[in-house]
């Protein structure tokens, strides 16, 4: 028999032994094919639609280059003070805030968890709430607040509040939800009450990691509290808000810097803080022959 | 003694205990054998109540078990300690507390609440961890421990609960032999030294065999065989376990 | 129960059992009294405690209150937006909040599909799975992590300088934080994947093209796309306040609205992006379902 009469014999098996893999997939292929072109021209369409031109691209470009050779070189100005202080204003608003929204995160995320409230319809509805709650970020609370209340850091730190304890009760609950079922019923099994089952089930597991979270949140409240000074809540917003219309570049590269000290400084302990938290420590009671 | 009267419990369309009935001696050590999937752990949570049965009676000593609730069904719980194939230890806390953990029974809340157990209490603790050669590892966090070592704990645990029952769900299957031997020396300890009634599942026979005076098999639900180890023969165990290989290494 | 006590071992453990019990007592002091001082200075920096609220501070809320409210009439729920009272002349701006949302959910969409891309090829350097020169991955690291640094409302405004103002900007910015934001978990996700399939592939001769294609990319791309659906969701929320800046989408209604001291068109619009934002969650978890199956979708 010829090579090519063996290979038409292969092929006639394999379709008898398994028909629906030998089928032609072009089906397939094609219509993936055109949900990737469809998308392409979507998003190049809304590209447009937002502007997108490559004079503008070029042009803009170009203008970037610009404005990079203002930031050099970098210097204070002379206003070294106040960029301290405002600067310190903002750490202090991140911290305050920080410090709220997990004092009402906490509560909220309890009760937010199926693991404690495990009527489904309340349930449902909190977590919905929770989701509707946090779509409007802190820039968006600030400015209604400060249009109402004034200005100032207190407002700021206000708005961080209102923006940000639904989504880290989010985060508190949905922790709380993730246990291991195996623990929580050999605790059961011992006799112990609801309570005790949570305390010694779910506290050691879930407080590390709670912990955890409110750092990461402290960490990007930082940045959420400098963007608030922008409409006047406070902090380094409004220096360098001011300093960009006015083009003043290089004070904007020296605060610039300084803050991304400031924030990596304090990504890394947190970081460090965190690794100490999940790690494990072992006591171990050296010296202790067994001796029975 | 304990009594299961026909108990029956499904889940969903699966049928997990068709119609048990069976009877324990105080002071038995029963090996509960057959496939993955056979019933043993439904047979041993239905007997702690972690499972409740859909038909049936539990009698322990002539006391109905089987609907208790509350403080009740608390007590029953420490009273028949269970150890898991998973150990399942807290294990971020340290061994010591996951021992206290077998007397939060008797203990109200508040004090419990804050990890603040009674001096005797931490005493016989670490007098049970000794037992089981774990005293000097009292202070460590659980999740530095081998499998072996958890399960030791999870003895202690089990032994500090002051149980006249002992159920072990699988206790050696995820464990090495030379620990399994370990494990399963405890248990019979607890059986000769204590007369405590151990109810122990495994799908390996072999290690049944040589540890228990009785052997129950169990397959698809129903009890399939009763009696010492000596009567089980090779028709019994390919009955059993069906196609699957017929020994496991032990 | 007879149980022959070893006093011994009962009293080395308590002797242990008290050392680490004080010294946990005092890490806790220390810690709480750290915690409340910097607690105390940041309220009093930020002027929480500073107990100047102004006269009747609960007044101020009241009002506050009132003047968002839109004085909705259940009779004239539905009538038409010249009569005061009903949801049309709530919401009289409609067609152009809902314009200038469709922008922002716009900007949203470009920014994280380009970002993306981006940090899918940076991540490839970064990750020790796929790049093997230790050089490249450290330069290539910083770039992210200096990017991330920053919040996003300065690239904003410098983008603003450069490109003008409007969706354009932007869309730049969401797209630089969503690049940095999506990095290091793209290079976490590469490093912790099973290297197995790529050597399997490597065995059947596969070159590296070929093994990264095919033993790593479908390993690794549920993961990633789970972090992507997030990112779409924190750029849709970013893209509503960017405008406030200048950088296009509803953040310029809403600036509009208070400039002209509206309050109850603020809360419309804020209704409108609570519910826009909703929608893309609900819509990207049905996505998700679809995509990995109901066990991985959230």
């Amino acid at each position: 028999m010829t090579a090519a009469a063996d290979t038409r014999d292969v092929i006639a098996r394999a379709q008898r032994v398994a028909a629906q893999a030998m089928a032609p997939h072009h089906g397939g292929r094609v219509a993936r094919w055109a949900a990737w072109g469809a998308g392409l021209a979507a998003l190049v369409a809304m590209g447009g639609d937002l502007g997108f031109s490559s004079e503008r691209l070029l042009s803009g470009i170009l203008r970037a280059g610009h404005l990079i050779t203002l930031m050099w070189p970098p210097t204070p100005a002379g206003q070294a003070a106040a960029i301290f202080k405002a600067l310190g204003q903002t750490i202090a608003m991140a911290f305050l805030g920080t410090a709220l929204v997990v004092v009402l995160a906490l509560p909220l995320g309890i009760v937010g968890a199926r693991t404690i409230v495990q009527q489904p319809v309340v349930h449902f509805l909190l977590r919905r709430l929770f989701d509707a709650a946090r779509t409007i970020p802190s820039l968006v609370w600030a400015m209604i607040l400060v249009a109402a209340f004034g200005l100032g850091p207190r407002v700021g730190v206000t708005a961080m509040v209102l923006a940000e304890t639904p989504y880290l009760a989010k985060l508190f609950a949905e922790t709380m939800e993730n246990r291991r079922q195996g623990v929580i019923e050999s605790l059961q099994a011992a006799g112990a009450t609801r309570l005790q089952v949570l305390r010694y089930g779910l506290m050691p597991e879930v407080l590390p990691l709670m912990t955890g979270k409110a750092l990461l949140l402290f960490e990007s409240n930082i940045r959420a509290s400098a963007a608030l000074g922008l409409v006047g809540a406070g902090g380094i917003g409004v220096l360098l808000d001011s300093r960009i219309e006015l083009l003043q570049l290089d004070q904007v590269a020296w605060i610039l810097m300084l803050f991304i000290i400031l924030v990596l400084t304090i990504d890394l302990s947190s970081q460090a803080l965190r690794r100490r938290l999940i790690n494990a420590k072992s006591y171990n009671l050296k010296g202790m022959d067994a001796d029975a | 003694m304990l009594e299961l009267h026909n108990l029956r419990k499904s889940f969903g369309q699966k049928v997990a205990i068709d119609g048990v009935t069976l009877r324990v001696e105080r002071g038995e050590m029963v090996g509960i054998i057959g496939r993955s999937g056979a019933g043993k752990s439904t047979l041993l949570r239905l007997v702690n109540r972690l499972t409740d049965a859909d038909e049936g009676e539990i009698r322990w000593q002539d006391r109905d078990i089987s609907r208790i609730n509350g403080r009740a069904l608390r007590e029953w719980r420490a009273h028949s300690a269970m150890i898991f194939q998973r150990f399942n230890l807290v294990e971020r806390l340290d061994v010591i507390t996951n021992v206290l953990v077998g007397c939060l029974h008797r203990h109200p809340l508040l004090p419990s609440l804050i990890k603040s157990f009674p001096a005797e209490d931490r005493a016989r603790a670490i007098i049970e961890l000794d037992r089981v050669g774990m005293a000097d590892k009292a202070l460590q966090r659980t999740e530095t421990l081998s499998g072996g070592e958890m399960q030791r704990v999870a003895i202690a645990r089990a032994m500090m609960q002051q149980p006249s029952l002992l159920l072990a769900d699988e206790p050696v299957s995820a464990l090495d032999p030379f620990n399994a031997n370990g494990v399963m020396n405890a248990l019979v300890a607890a059986n000769k030294e204590r007369g405590i009634t151990v109810m122990v599942n495994t799908h390996t026979i072999d290690l049944a065999r040589c540890f228990c005076q009785r052997l129950i098999g169990i397959r698809a639900g129903r009890i399939v065989f009763d009696g010492p180890p000596s009567q089980l023969d090779r028709g019994l165990e390919a009955e059993l376990f069906g196609n699957a290989m017929l020994r496991q290494a032990a | 129960m007879p149980v022959t006590a070893n006093t011994g071992i009962v009293g080395l453990f308590e002797d242990r059992r008290r050392q680490l019990l004080l010294r946990g007592r005092a890490e806790t002091l220390a810690t709480v009294s750290i915690l409340s001082i910097l607690l105390f200075a940041s309220a009093r920096i930020s002027e929480f405690l500073s107990g100047d609220y102004g006269d009747a501070p609960l007044a101020r809320v009241a009002e506050f209150l009132q003047r968002m409210n839109p004085h909705l009439k259940p009779a004239l729920l539905f009538a038409g937006s010249g009569a005061q009272g009903s949801l049309a002349y709530w919401f009289y701006a409609f067609p152009k909040w809902a314009r200038a949302l469709f922008t922002s959910v716009e900007m949203a969409i470009v920014a994280t599909a380009v970002g993306t891309v981006l940090a899918f090829l940076i991540s490839l350097l970064m990750a020790r799975t796929v790049t093997r020169s230790a050089a490249i991955r450290q330069t290539t690291r910083w770039l992210p992590n200096l990017v991330r640094t920053m919040p996003g409302f300065i690239f904003a405004m410098l983008l603003v300088q450069a490109v003008g103002s409007g969706p354009m900007a932007g869309t730049l910015a969401l797209t630089c934080t969503c690049f940095a934001g999506l990095a290091r978990p793209f290079a976490e996700i590469l490093e912790n994947a099973d290297v197995g399939p790529m050597e399997s592939v490597r065995a059947a001769g596969g070159g590296r093209c070929a093994q990264i294609r095919y033993g790593l990319l479908p390993l690794v791309a549920p993961n990633m796309l789970t972090y992507v659906f997030a990112w779409i969701e924190i750029n849709v929320s970013a893209s509503t306040a960017l405008g406030i800046v200048g950088a296009g989408g509803i953040g310029q209604e809403l600036a509009g609205a208070l400039a002209y001291n509206q309050f109850d068109s603020y809360l419309a619009i804020m209704i409108m992006i609570a519910m826009v934002v909703v929608g893309a969650d609900l819509a990207s978890e049905q996505i998700r379902h679809r995509l990995f199956g109901l066990r991985q979708a959230r």
